[in-house]
């Protein structure tokens, strides 16, 4: 496969946004044009039902930008909650609630869990840090897609504009709406400093034939791993850089 | 669950004094507003309001429905208020406060009850298919007069959206994408906006004062508070004080008249802010000045 420079990930990303929060943060992908607003309270006071003895509770709360929260949003919050609880040293504060609350503003396609995933648990993460919550590590999320053979030209020149930008090894990331259209499978997948796999979120993208085939549709494993080198590239290099160089005008670390 | 934190007895005696001497702790004067700062998205009908700290979102969204039975003629509109933790940790998601109420019943009144979306110019096939528009509003950031912030959210994302051009032939209808045809503005038959008055001391005592655009300090020490709705020709359409303290009839007229000159400033103030953002959305299209309309010209 042609190595085609790549370039280097970035993110439009606000700290401190919201004045009433302890911590908060808005991110907005350059290239997918999802925008969402996190806040962080914590540690609080915690509904008796919910408190643990030794270790703080983590909620996640998700709205969307259009409608009430449904099964979707549950479904959001329940993957958030469950990535970033291991993340958060709860046994630093017991018998007290660190609360996320996420808000989506804008997004190229509301029905796509990956698609929205990644920028919701990057922005999660900048809130905690800003809200000073202690943390095991940090981690970044991407959204990778890999695109239907052969490529189709896309007829609307502005959504070509990522073209070489950010395809690489066979996938493309953060892709926009006329991108993720025709993409076969789509891929979050989310990594520690470290390196270590924290999330895994894949869905086939083909309407109807569903699952691993041989006509193309779904994925084959050695395309995975693709999308796996891939996003552990962006995670431990491209996001550990915007973490640091976001963060240090803020004297964190 | 967290609650407000409560405001000891020196900042409230401070807070008190300074009024009493005409002063404020952000070094306003009395009646005026803090500066309204309107941001739009990148689609239509999508406007973030900020005033001071305060943050409210709005968003507005339409799908083709069924009209209800008994109106077979109107479109259908529905406001959605929901506080979570974010405005303040005090806001517990899926538990509405007081506050909560009040607001979404205000907005209600002031938007919907007023009659300034003309639903009749949403109904598509009668008694089978009408344009169902949702305005949700999101608030951010709580620092006092969500109100006021979140009927300038809802007004301007109302004026600034666009509906897409359906065309009817018998029973069938058809959307047209925005590239098809050119979106159109909903019919907004005028523009009601809130401006709320918080009052304090004791009128008995001669010593009533009240203040425009309260932040959550002020909000908090406040004796009794007032919302008018007023649209920028100075007609009333909601006026709301519930309880607080007594207040004579001659302040009354003077916040009503007082809220009516506001409402013409922040008219003025929307309508500059929506045209600038169509001259960037537009850039070198001058056809944007003939756009197709749905209302008339009156």
């Amino acid at each position: 496969m042609a190595t085609t420079t790549v370039a280097p990930l970035s993110a439009d990303i606000e700290l401190s946004p919201l004045p009433q929060a302890d911590g908060s943060c808005q991110y907005a992908c350059p290239t997918s044009r999802t925008t969402v607003l996190t806040a962080v309270n914590g540690p609080i006071e915690v509904r008796a039902k919910d408190e643990q003895p030794s270790n703080a509770t983590v909620e996640v709360i998700v709205k969307p930008g259009i409608g009430v929260g449904g099964v979707r949003e549950t479904r959001l919050a329940g993957i958030l909650q469950k990535t970033l609880a291991p993340l958060i040293l709860t046994a630093h504060h017991p018998r007290t609630l660190i609360q996320i609350t996420a808000q989506v503003l804008q997004c190229e396609d509301h029905t796509s869990i990956p698609l929205l995933l990644a920028p919701l648990l990057n922005c999660a993460i900048f809130s905690l840090l800003l809200a000073g919550v202690p943390l095991r590590t940090t981690a970044w999320a991407v959204h990778l897609v890999i695109p239907s053979k052969p490529p189709q030209p896309v007829a609307d020149a502005e959504a070509m504009q990522t073209d070489a930008t950010n395809v690489a090894n066979g996938t493309i990331r953060n892709p926009n709406k006329a991108l993720l259209a025709q993409a076969k499978s789509s891929h979050t997948l989310a990594f520690s400093k470290e390196g270590e796999m924290l999330l895994i979120e894949s869905i086939d993208c083909s309407e109807g034939s569903g699952g691993v085939s041989a006509d193309g549709q779904g994925w084959n494993i050695e395309e995975w791993f693709g999308v796996m080198d891939e996003a552990q590239r962006v995670c431990c290099e491209d996001g550990v850089r915007i973490t640091r160089e976001t963060l240090a005008g803020k004297k964190m670390f | 669950m967290p609650k407000d934190p409560e405001i000891s007895l020196t900042e409230k005696t401070f807070v008190l004094e300074a009024l009493k001497q005409n002063l404020r702790i952000d070094g306003r004067d009395l009646h005026s507003s803090r500066d309204v700062q309107l941001t739009f998205g990148d689609d239509y009908g999508f406007v973030d309001v900020r005033l001071g700290k305060t943050r409210v979102l709005a968003r507005i969204s339409a799908e083709v429905t069924k009209p209800r039975a008994d109106r077979p003629f109107e479109g259908l509109f529905t406001i959605s208020t929901e506080m979570g933790p974010m405005a303040s940790p005090v806001f517990e998601a899926g538990r509405p406060t007081d506050l909560d109420h009040t607001l979404s019943r205000t907005l209600e009144k002031s938007i919907r009850r007023s009659q300034a979306l003309d639903t009749e110019s949403l109904c598509l096939v009668t008694a089978q298919r009408v344009w169902s528009i949702r305005a949700d509003v999101h608030f951010l950031t709580h620092d006092g007069n969500l109100l006021d912030a979140a009927c300038i959210a809802l007004v301007t994302a109302l004026a600034h959206f666009r509906l897409p051009v359906v065309s009817v032939s018998g029973e069938d209808i058809t959307i047209h994408s925005p590239e098809e045809r050119v979106p159109v503005p909903l019919s907004l038959l005028h523009w009601p906006l809130c401006v709320s008055f918080s009052f304090f001391g004791d009128d008995d005592a001669g010593e009533m004062i009240f203040l425009v655009d309260a932040t959550a300090q002020e909000e908090a020490l406040r004796s009794g508070d007032m919302s008018v709705t007023v649209n920028k020709n100075g007609e009333i359409c909601q006026m709301a004080k519930s309880g607080g303290v007594a207040v004579e009839a001659e302040v009354l007229l003077r916040c009503a008249r007082m809220a009516a000159e506001k409402a013409k400033v922040l008219d003025k103030m929307i309508t500059e802010a929506l045209r600038d953002d169509e001259l960037r959305r537009n850039k070198g299209n001058l056809d944007w000045l003939k756009e197709s309309r749905a209302e008339n010209d009156r």
